[in-house]
């Protein structure tokens, strides 16, 4: 399906809006039709060939376009946003887990057949060649603005004001599902209220993606008596959510798995600290650019997030470090860099 | 800095060397154990619910339609993709044909499906239903404990009384107190002798239990971050030595509070004791807001009331000792083969 508000489905209409713009005809075609997006795409058997024609696979979960794509002679580039181990999912959801067990079988399949594989990172180009893709180039996610985009004003006056416990403000974003990891955040809330800073508070900003897994967030929440201190956010548009990142005093990510981190790059655009725990492409992305964790105990959250918070010589070498971040990362051109790549596949595909 | 950019961040004087090479510290561990048992892998309504789905969709439906090429010739693909047209069209023949094998496959099973199976899948959600309808009812509102605002019960005065009824420290088994609340009775039961596993569902009065032992060690107690009910059903049978409940036999419905008889009976050995320490009924309407105490699912019995289901459960030597200076009942019973 093609989602608004969805990253692999911005990301998508971002590459066709590049496309259309190079004077290259493009066109999204989906499994399902998302009833939001229904004038914008096809169904995908509904595709019909034309000589010169590059087929770009937007890889991130099961679906029956895979094992269509493996049977095709057009020149085939997995685009591919990283699948999440069923591991995580297997104790929330079964028919998740499923769906990332089929990914999988369906990567092992696809890789071997494309003419490329664009990974938004190097781990997840790493996963890429382990799964038989013999071709792969590394581009950040094209659809991060740069600059980043202005905070509500609305919604930054009501976040800007200090907070009558006068503690520390945390943000985590990112959907709530197993591997985001977000109840080890609130562990690590909970000691620090318990030790250093009994007013720091956490608002969390993600869908709820897995219902049993946020239902559960809640409840521990609860349970740990901070139901009036953790706030949990969905549905906020881009403006509002850059007036919490502008608002916060730290990004805290502690997810098990992540192919990029979008969340590192907005916070550091954004002038925003990170502790992040060291997973995936996390350090790739974060090259010292903040906090990074090799065991994230709730004590040891809790001792760095403090720690940091506590420096402001550090937090100002962070923060100016994570600006530069952002320009080493070359997320600006992104977009422009992956419609060349896409384009050139044309070129150097097999003749059949 | 690491040449990676990790940060090993230093870790503070005070902090235990296991902290530091990512060992956690039993607190820690329980803190983050306490969310992995809200996962719902395992109960019922996953198995039902995961039936349920295997019952509308066989894992025959997903292997046609993810791989058509299966059972067609390796070389196919390759064939299909060759220069000479002879090949080519034997390809884009066999490439059609994976497409409708595929496609039948999943029509076939879809169909197999909703001839034999429709009146037993009519079945099953008709009483999913019914059994979601009683659920409501038994809880409609669904008012957790941290919104009652109680705190635990103050037990002080039945401190040194509970561990007379214990007698002496058994060795191999467990006395277990749910709800454990700040820890008071695990540390006077604990300093006596006796091993002791507490069990608190709300997390500040178990970090308060933790933060009660011993600063340099592990805490002197085993505390699980719980429901206690949903713990005694963990326990094997006849392994504790005897069970003290608090708090939770005021807070739970009916049904809750037999199931803590019941379970405490289960795992508790012959001859042990269980002491059940009750709120006055007075006491518990003044300490809740009215909201709480009226939507709260149950509220302390009665002494006497205490007293006619421990006897109802099978236990012995039931004995009601009144308060002298606080606002908590004693009953003890002892557990018979």
């Amino acid at each position: 399906m093609l989602h608004r508000h969805d990253a692999v489905g911005e990301h998508t209409r971002a590459l066709r809006d590049r496309l259309v713009a190079s004077g290259v005809a493009s066109q999204i075609y989906t499994e399902i039709p998302d009833p939001a997006t229904r004038t914008e795409t096809r169904h995908y058997l509904d595709y019909q060939s034309e000589a010169g024609d590059i087929l770009v696979y937007q890889f991130a979960t099961e679906s029956a376009i895979a094992g269509w794509l493996a049977s095709r002679r057009e020149p085939v580039v997995i685009n591919y946003h990283s699948i999440t181990p069923p591991r995580f999912f297997e104790p929330w959801s079964n028919p998740i887990a499923r769906l990332q067990v089929g990914a999988l079988q369906e990567l092992a399949e696809l890789a071997p057949r494309a003419a490329l594989g664009i990974a938004v990172s190097r781990f997840d180009a790493e996963e890429l060649r382990r799964a038989g893709c013999a071709t792969t180039s590394v581009i950040p996610v094209a659809n991060v603005p740069v600059p980043p985009v202005d905070p509500d004003p609305v919604m930054l006056a009501r976040l800007g004001g200090r907070h009558p416990d006068g503690g520390h403000h945390w943000l985590s974003v990112g959907r709530l599902a197993p591997n985001k990891a977000h109840h080890e955040t609130i562990a690590a809330l909970f000691v620090t209220r318990s030790t250093s800073d009994p007013g720091a508070r956490l608002t969390v900003v993600g869908s709820p993606a897995e219902p049993s897994y946020a239902a559960a967030l809640k409840r521990y929440t609860g349970a740990l008596g901070l139901s009036d201190t953790v706030q949990f956010v969905s549905g906020i548009s881009d403006a509002e959510l850059a007036a919490y990142y502008r608002a916060a005093d730290v990004l805290v990510m502690l997810s098990d798995h992540e192919g990029f981190g979008v969340p590192l790059v907005e916070a550091m655009g954004h002038g925003l600290p990170v502790v992040a725990y060291d997973a995936g492409a996390v350090s790739e992305i974060v090259a010292g650019a903040g906090v990074v964790l090799r065991h994230k105990s709730p004590r040891q959250v809790a001792l760095a997030v403090s720690g940091l918070l506590a420096d402001p010589d550090q937090r100002g070498r962070l923060v100016e470090a994570g600006r530069r971040r952002i320009g080493e990362l070359g997320l600006a051109d992104a977009g422009k860099r992956l419609v060349e790549t896409v384009l050139a596949v044309s070129g150097s595909a097999p003749t059949p | 800095m690491t040449e990676d950019g990790t940060t090993e961040h230093p870790v503070a004087d005070d902090e235990s060397a296991a902290s530091e090479q990512g060992t956690m510290r039993p607190d820690e561990r329980e803190l983050l154990s306490a969310f992995d048992r809200l996962r719902p892998q395992g109960s019922l309504r996953w198995g039902f619910e995961d039936a349920m789905r295997r019952v509308a969709n066989p894992d025959t439906v997903l292997v046609a339609g993810a791989a058509p090429w299966t059972g067609l010739p390796a070389d196919l693909w390759e064939r299909g993709r060759s220069a000479r047209i002879g090949q080519r069209f034997v390809g884009d023949v066999a490439g059609v044909l994976a497409e409708i094998l595929a496609t039948d496959a999943r029509a076939t099973a879809d169909a197999a499906v909703a001839t034999a199976n429709v009146a037993a899948w009519d079945a099953l959600r008709y009483l999913a239903a019914r059994v979601e309808l009683l659920e409501a009812r038994v809880d409609p509102v669904g008012f957790e404990i941290v919104e009652q605002s109680l705190p635990p019960p103050d037990v002080s005065e039945w401190v040194d009384a509970v561990g007379a009824w214990l007698g002496p420290p058994d060795p191999l088994a467990d006395v277990i107190v749910g709800e454990s609340g700040g820890g008071e009775l695990l540390r006077a039961l604990g300093g006596a002798g006796h091993r002791v596993q507490g069990t608190e569902p709300r997390g500040p009065y178990a970090w308060r239990s933790f933060a009660g032992s011993d600063e340099d060690g592990p805490p002197s107690a085993a505390i699980v971050l719980g429901e206690v009910l949903d713990h005694l059903r963990t326990l094997a049978d006849r392994t504790a030595a005897g069970v003290v409940l608090a708090g939770c036999v005021d807070r739970l419905d009916l049904a809750g509070k037999i199931g803590l008889i019941d379970q405490a009976m289960r795992i508790t050995k012959v001859d042990g004791v269980i002491v059940v320490l009750t709120l006055d009924q007075s006491a518990w309407d003044e300490a809740l807001s009215i909201p709480a105490r009226d939507l709260a699912p149950g509220r302390p019995l009665h002494p006497r009331t205490w007293e006619l289901l421990l006897h109802r459960a099978g236990m012995v030597d039931v004995l009601w000792h009144r308060p002298t200076s606080g606002a908590v009942h004693a009953l003890v019973a002892t557990v018979k083969a």
